[in-house]
């Protein structure tokens, strides 16, 4: 089997949100839909502060709580893990957004652009109207990766096959790859570092795993 | 989102604390309303009917009270057009169930206008649409003040508190020799367990089972939810008793009290206390060869007892 | 399901091209053209193997689209018809023809060249400002060969060099190593201190790839700043310094080295061969030198007496005071002391006395920083140093010193940065770590030459140290009479005179001088006629309400413009730029660039169309050649580009592609003989691929080994010391220079001199900002907080905040919004998150914004990110966050003698409204 999941190496990750923008433009999301996002958290007192860079987005849940509430099966899981929006039946209910523990969900009801109003040329030419009032969020780059597998390309390791933000990001902060092949750089990581998942508690089964600190430590 | 973000740049550092849902609102709440009290009071009626009670205009005002929430959570559809797809979902989603329900619920209280003996029976799909409801909120894991397991009995009792409310209050008009007497009884039972249910609720979220922000807009509410949602149906309702001559206008006065009482219950847990999760890590990572540090859960008491 | 971008049929391109945005480029992307319009912007995958950060690409360069896309775009040449300049005059920009632009464009010059391109007061009377760090070149085609081929030009009105760049650093840097930006060498460096550089935002994608790599492998990171920086949260450890206390923590890690350490843990090999710890000093001050020869003399441990540094088989003495029997001093101009039986102490000993007092006990108190934290930190260097260790590389064997220490702006840069720069650079020569793997190493240069190879600029000069190209003080040469406005020649021995001098002297007197003529020195006049591109001096510059006073009172200004800004919005002619993804141009990429682009290869890069120009926008290099046609300077800009003045000479060894001169040329056939002469270079002329060979393949190398990016081997080769601790050719040049200015009745540079000290020391530093707002007429009291500003990675040199997506993601970083202050000095103020602050400069400015509370601060601090405050700029315009531009002086007395400012002043503070 396989199952898609991702890694985010917080000693790495400087917050430059090269993802955020690269997954804009590779998603063509509106503005402010962020399907990547890197959260910038500053924790405890002066003089004894830290500052963590954390990248969000869907969690491509194991149980994906987005799945069990929709009431159209637009969203659904596929085999690989990737969780899905068909935004063809998607009612844009919202109710997906707020069973979503990890705020991945957006619903735009109107065109947006850039510029306000007016539509730039690469804005008209890539404009999506499904996408109009129905839920949408981080797809894993699920075109690119199934095209690469077409290709016999492997996600994670071919950019072609990878999702844009991964292939974006400066640090190497973010892996791609499949939790179910030992030998994938997402398992070599999860063997080297501890990480942990965000909001585990929940029973929600995230696929973004956190890297704080390598076992040896 | 951009809409947003224009207007208030503070909002653009979004993203760390939980902050309030916004993709629920009034609608959404008039759906908990509407559906909650509809189905409280049809269960009620239909329950009485086996002891004799029956109103088309209870009958009408209970379905019409669930058509109303129904037509609400319509409104705030991005795709109304095809509102008929929410019945694909039944496998998992409490929202299906709901529809499918209201789809036995909406036939069999309309026959039971015309064969009055379906009364007796209205109260089946009523609860099971009123549990959908609770199960629809408590499904909500993205909202801590939604999915606490103590959202199923506190929905399940301000809903027939709502509908005995109501009955109380319309039982005068349309029931003839007003509200049977086990009305008002059951209303006290109905408010001491809500009430009961409330306080173990709101302090199960206040000890972190929510977030600080929505913890607060709970204990802002408790105050005046409980003294005039709860103790002061109660008082009338003991008023009621004693004084005979204010008896009419005091069980509707508590009837209305108890059924406002729900409905700002439902519209504070819906739209004022649905903060979301926010965002939380376990540990703080080592940079190079520094020290690792402990986790941070911004938005939410330092000790998390859920 | 995902959107589908393109849709079935389209016709889908990936043009590889480059971002060089910012100082820290080249990255190389390509982007994705979907039946002619870009969409999205990738890594050039097809670089991993060759680009430092596997192709990666910054984010600054996703918001190219939109800037290209833009609908405030000026797309057609303008002419202003308000006469009247100023912020509040609108400047009634209409459209015109190219011709109408370039005939009133060359009228204006061809007046000029007919009656002298110098006018009365000797200053060139065409003057242009470009931004950004030499970006600007990287864009602008061939327009390199117009400005070498009209001659005379000021480029000294500048738009933020000295105080928003690493001044002192650029200067004694390349000076003491060749190091113009001095870098960790990040991918060995395991500890390394950095006071305030802010890597993770500056350095680009090199920076941050190569960082994080360090940091998998366990470097520790010890951040020395008073806010929290990007760079300071990736950092193991962050001290919350005082502003500007710097030296004295550095100093005082010096004295833990050197006084506290035992001797042995030093690299003694590499101070007693490779500096000049060993030369011995007289009592005046100056080496003892062979009387005979003039050579430096050292004590030679082995013979027992003092012989000149470079005797063979001598076994110098690092530290002591011997009696030299006969011995020589060369003072400043002709002063000469004879001497017999005179002591001569080594310049360590000189060092180590220096810094005895420098305890980390002293610095704590001054820098507020705990005693036994710098002690820590002092020995967890030594520590890390890896003193007597080597490494191979590419079959070379050199040491291995794998400890650095960066600085950040406004701490080398201003007073106190001389300092710095200097206590830094002995940290790394007291254990060996300068210029050598693992170590503190330069990346380029730009006052030296050949600028493509800084190993080349290593020439033997006197008394066994690198040579130089210092403005010369001696009574024969010394530049009396400026060449242009800022005087760097006359006034900064050590800002040389390269290309980029000009626009490296302290370019604020560019414009402070309009208005304040200085004594006995010609009368600064406005230039006739100045070009600006890439630049916003209006917003970036210190001071910038002055600024916008002088750029009002141009006579003649033409702006290339992508949009309205401030600075354009005093022009005369805009002229429409065509953006990134729009031009085409041929630049070299690899070897070692600022900031930290350390490449294994070197060669090429093409910048080509990836979008069709919008509106009229013409290309730089069709430009610069009808400019050059209607100038009548054809042949000369001919030339210019025959001999590479736009990026590669078209003549090599065995390959001629030179233009004919007489003709006009297409941009397309200059950048194909260009691309021919690269690829011949690239081969040795065994290749001649031409234009469309590049479009296709976006870029090419050879290879360039990793051994060329550490000059201590090449030192060493060459028989040549870095000359430190001591600093004799400095003092020497500096008196003469105070001398120079004092014959010409000049005293208003006195301050200046003093900078010009063997060993330089700790001055109350701060207390210079605190003097100023008594100049300024001001009580201290009334400017309790300093503030100070940091980069951002989405912005930092980009011109593009009127780019949407970089607003929009840069508001997911903490600090964007407004002006960010510890919250328990908030408290103290009654200042909530979100209120309306009113920050307020002794020099009567002030500007408003929100609160932005942050623990990460010192509650003495405040941080104004980036530079905001625009007033015209569509879209930045609406931010209402404030800039720290406005409060920070121009002023004399805070103009070090490298001719730079520090970034901060001392600023009042209060409420002026509730959050919304």
């Amino acid at each position: 089997m396989t199952k898609w999941a991702m890694t985010a190496d917080l000693g790495r990750c400087v917050g430059c949100q090269t993802c955020t923008t690269a997954c804009r433009h590779t998603n063509n999301t509106p503005p402010g839909v962020q399907y990547r996002k890197v959260l910038d958290m500053e924790m405890g007192t002066f003089p004894d502060v830290r500052r963590v860079f954390v990248p969000v987005g869907c969690m491509h849940c194991d149980e994906p709580p987005c799945r069990d509430v929709c009431p159209t099966t637009a969203t659904t899981k596929r085999a690989d893990g990737m969780v899905m929006i068909d935004y063809d039946i998607c009612i844009g209910c919202g109710y997906c957004i707020i069973a979503c523990p990890y705020q991945a969900r957006y619903k735009v009801s109107k065109p947006t652009f850039a510029f306000k109003d007016q539509a730039t040329d690469n804005e008209t030419k890539r404009f999506d109207q499904r996408l109009l009032g129905v839920a949408q969020k981080c797809t894993f780059c699920v075109d690119r990766v199934d095209a690469g597998l077409a290709k016999g390309l492997t996600p994670g390791v071919d950019p072609e096959a990878t999702p844009a933000c991964v292939n974006a990001c400066l640090s190497k902060a973010l892996t791609f790859g499949d939790l179910d092949n030992p030998d994938s750089n997402v398992s070599g990581l999860l063997r080297k570092y501890k990480s942990f998942r965000m909001h585990e508690e929940l029973g929600t089964g995230p696929n973004i795993h956190y890297l704080w600190e390598t076992e040896e430590s | 989102m951009s809409d947003e973000m224009d207007g208030a740049p503070q909002m653009r550092h979004l993203g760390l604390a939980p902050w309030l849902q916004t993709a629920w609102d009034l609608r959404a709440a008039g759906n908990f309303i509407g559906g909650g009290s509809g189905t409280g009071l049809l269960i009620l009626v239909s329950l009485g009917a086996f002891a004799g009670l029956y109103s088309q205009v209870l009958l009408v005002a209970g379905l019409g009270l669930v058509g109303l929430g129904l037509f609400s959570v319509f409104l705030e559809i991005g795709r109304p057009l095809r509102s008929m797809n929410v019945l694909l979902g039944g496998k998992r989603s409490w929202m299906t169930r709901e529809a499918f329900i209201a789809a036995v619920l909406f036939p069999l209280g309309g026959a039971a206008l015309f064969l009055p003996d379906l009364a007796k029976l209205v109260w089946i799909p009523a609860l099971a649409y009123l549990y959908c409801q609770c199960r629809i909120l408590e499904a909500a894991k993205g909202i801590p003040t939604w999915r606490s397991p103590l959202i199923l009995p506190l929905i399940l009792a301000t809903g027939l508190t709502e509908g005995a409310g109501i009955l109380l209050l319309l039982a005068p008009f349309v029931v003839a020799g007003g509200a049977p007497e086990w009305v008002s009884g059951t209303l006290v039972a109905l408010l001491a367990l809500r009430l009961f249910v409330w306080m173990l609720y709101r302090r199960r979220m206040v000890d972190g089972g929510a977030p600080v922000q929505a913890a607060a807009v709970l204990i802002a509410f408790s105050g005046p939810f409980t003294i005039g949602g709860n103790v002061a149906p109660l008082v009338l309702l003991v008023a009621a008793g004693l004084q005979p001559d204010i008896a009419v206008a005091a069980m509707a006065a508590a009837g209305l009290a108890a059924m406002a009482g729900g409905w700002a219950l439902k519209i504070t847990i819906v739209t004022k206390a649905a903060f979301n999760q926010g965002f939380a890590i376990k540990h703080a990572p080592a940079r190079g060869s520094g020290a690792s540090g402990p986790g941070f859960k911004p938005g939410w008491r330092q000790i998390d007892k859920q | 399901m995902s959107p589908t971008p393109a849709k079935p049929g389209a016709q889908v391109e990936k043009v590889p091209t480059y971002c060089y945005q910012c100082v820290a480029g080249p990255d190389l992307m390509t982007v994705k053209v979907v039946d002619g319009i870009a969409t999205e912007i990738e890594p050039n995958f097809k670089a991993a193997g060759y680009h430092p950060a596997e192709g990666k690409v910054c984010v600054k360069a996703f918001g190219l689209i939109q800037k290209a896309y833009s609908p405030h775009r000026i797309t057609t040449p303008m002419k202003r018809t308000n006469p009247k300049k100023g912020k509040g005059e609108d400047p009634g920009f209409v459209p015109i023809s190219w011709d109408e632009a370039m005939s009133t464009i060359a009228d204006k010059l061809n007046a000029i060249r007919a009656e002298g391109v110098l006018d009365g007061a000797g200053y060139p009377k065409v003057a242009a400002s470009f931004g950004g760090a030499g970006t600007p070149t990287q864009y602008m085609g061939s327009l390199t060969a117009w400005l070498a081929a009209w001659g005379p030009i000021d480029f000294g009105f500048g738009s933020g060099q000295g105080v928003k760049c690493y001044h002192s650093e650029h200067l004694y840097g390349e000076f003491w190593h060749r190091g113009y930006v001095i870098t960790p060498d990040t991918p060995r460096a395991n500890y390394i201190i950095s006071c305030g550089n802010n890597s993770e935002a500056s350095a680009g994608v090199c920076g941050v790839y190569r960082h994080a790599e360090a940091r998998a492998r366990g470097m520790k990171k010890v951040q020395v700043e008073p806010h929290l920086s990007v760079t300071g949260a990736c950092a193991a450890e962050w001290l919350p310094i005082r502003p500007k206390t710097d030296a004295a923590f550095l100093f005082s890690l010096i004295n833990v080295l050197v006084h506290e350490a035992g001797r042995e843990r030093l690299d003694l090999p590499f101070l007693r061969d490779l500096t000049s710890s060993p030369y011995l000093v007289g009592p005046q001050g100056y080496y003892l030198r062979d009387p005979e020869t003039g050579k430096p003399l050292i004590w030679d441990e082995a013979g027992g007496r003092a012989v000149v540094h470079d005797a063979k088989g001598a076994v110098p003495a690092l530290e002591g005071r011997f009696a030299v029997p006969r011995a020589i001093e060369l003072g400043p101009d002709e002063d000469r002391w004879e001497h017999e039986d005179v002591s001569g102490a080594t310049s360590f000993t000189l060092m180590a006395e220096h810094v005895r007092g420098y305890t980390p006990e002293w610095a704590a108190e001054i820098c507020d920083v705990p005693a036994e934290r710098i002690r820590r930190i002092a020995n967890e260097f030594l520590d890390a140093a890896c003193v007597g260790q080597t490494i191979e590389i590419d079959g070379q064997t050199m040491p291995y010193r794998p400890v650095a220490v960066t600085l950040g702006k406004t701490v080398n840069n201003g007073w106190g940065g001389a300092e710095c720069c200097w206590a830094r650079t002995m940290l790394n020569v007291l254990v060996g770590s300068l210029e050598v793997p693992g170590g503190t190493i330069g990346t380029t240069i730009r006052i030296n030459r050949p600028v493509a190879d800084r190993l080349k600029s290593v020439q033997p000069g006197p008394d066994g140290f690198m040579d130089y190209p210092f403005n010369p003080t001696d009574k024969a040469s010394w530049s009396g009479q400026p060449n242009i406005r800022n005087a760097y020649k006359m006034l900064v021995p050590l800002v040389g005179n390269s290309s980029w001098s000009p626009a490296l002297g302290p370019t604020q007197f560019s414009y402070m001088f309009l208005d304040d003529p200085q004594e006995h020195m010609p009368r600064a006049t406005f230039p006739e006629f100045i070009l600006v591109y890439r630049t916003n001096p209006v917003i970036s510059f210190w001071d910038t309400d002055k600024v916008g006073r002088a750029f009002e009172r141009m006579p003649f200004m033409v702006c290339f413009a992508v949009t309205r800004d401030e600075t354009n919005h005093y022009a005369d002619i805009l002229l429409p730029d065509r953006t990134d993804l729009e031009g085409m141009q041929l630049i070299r990429i690899g070897g070692t660039k600022f900031q930290e682009q350390y490449w294994d290869c070197q060669g090429f890069a093409l910048r080509q169309p990836s979008v069709k120009p919008r509106g009229e926008a013409r290309d730089f290099s069709d430009i610069a050649t009808d400019l050059a046609h209607r100038t009548g300077l054809l042949e000369k800009y001919n030339a210019a580009i025959n001999r590479g003045s736009h990026g590669v000479p078209l003549k090599g060894a065995n390959w001629d592609f030179s233009l004919p001169t007489d003709k006009v040329h297409t941009a397309e056939e200059i950048w194909d003989a260009s691309c021919k002469a690269a690829s011949a270079e690239l081969t040795d002329g065994a290749e001649t691929h031409g234009l469309d060979w590049w479009k296709v393949n976006g870029f090419r190398t050879k290879p360039f080994s990793p051994t060329n990016w550490f000059l201590t081997p090449t030192m060493a080769k060459m028989g040549l010391r870095y000359e430190l601790p001591y600093q004799e050719r400095l003092t020497r040049i500096g008196r003469q220079l105070g001398r120079r200015l004092k014959e010409a009745g000049i005293d208003w540079w006195d301050h200046q001199l003093e900078e010009y000290r063997p060993l330089p020391g700790w001055h109350d530093f701060p207390k210079y900002w605190e003097d100023h707002v008594v100049e300024c007429g001001g009580k201290l009291a009334d400017f309790p907080f300093w503030v100070v500003t940091a980069r951002s990675m989405q912005y930092a040199w980009g011109s593009n905040m009127h780019i949407p997506l970089m607003r929009e993601v840069s508001g997911n970083v903490k600090g964007h919004d407004g002006v960010v202050m510890n919250p328990a000095a908030a408290a103290k103020l009654g200042i909530r998150e979100g209120d309306r602050i009113e920050v307020s400069s002794p020099i009567g400015t002030s500007v408003q914004g929100r609160a932005v509370l942050s623990e990460g601060i010192r509650p003495d601090t405040l941080l104004m990110m980036s530079q905001f405050d625009h007033w015209a700029t569509p879209v930045a315009k609406d931010f209402d966050v404030p800039s720290m531009n406005r409060l920070t002086a121009m002023s004399m007395s805070l103009t070090d003698a490298t001719g730079s400012a520090a970034d901060l002043t001392r600023v009042g503070m209060r409420k002026v409204g509730d959050r919304p």
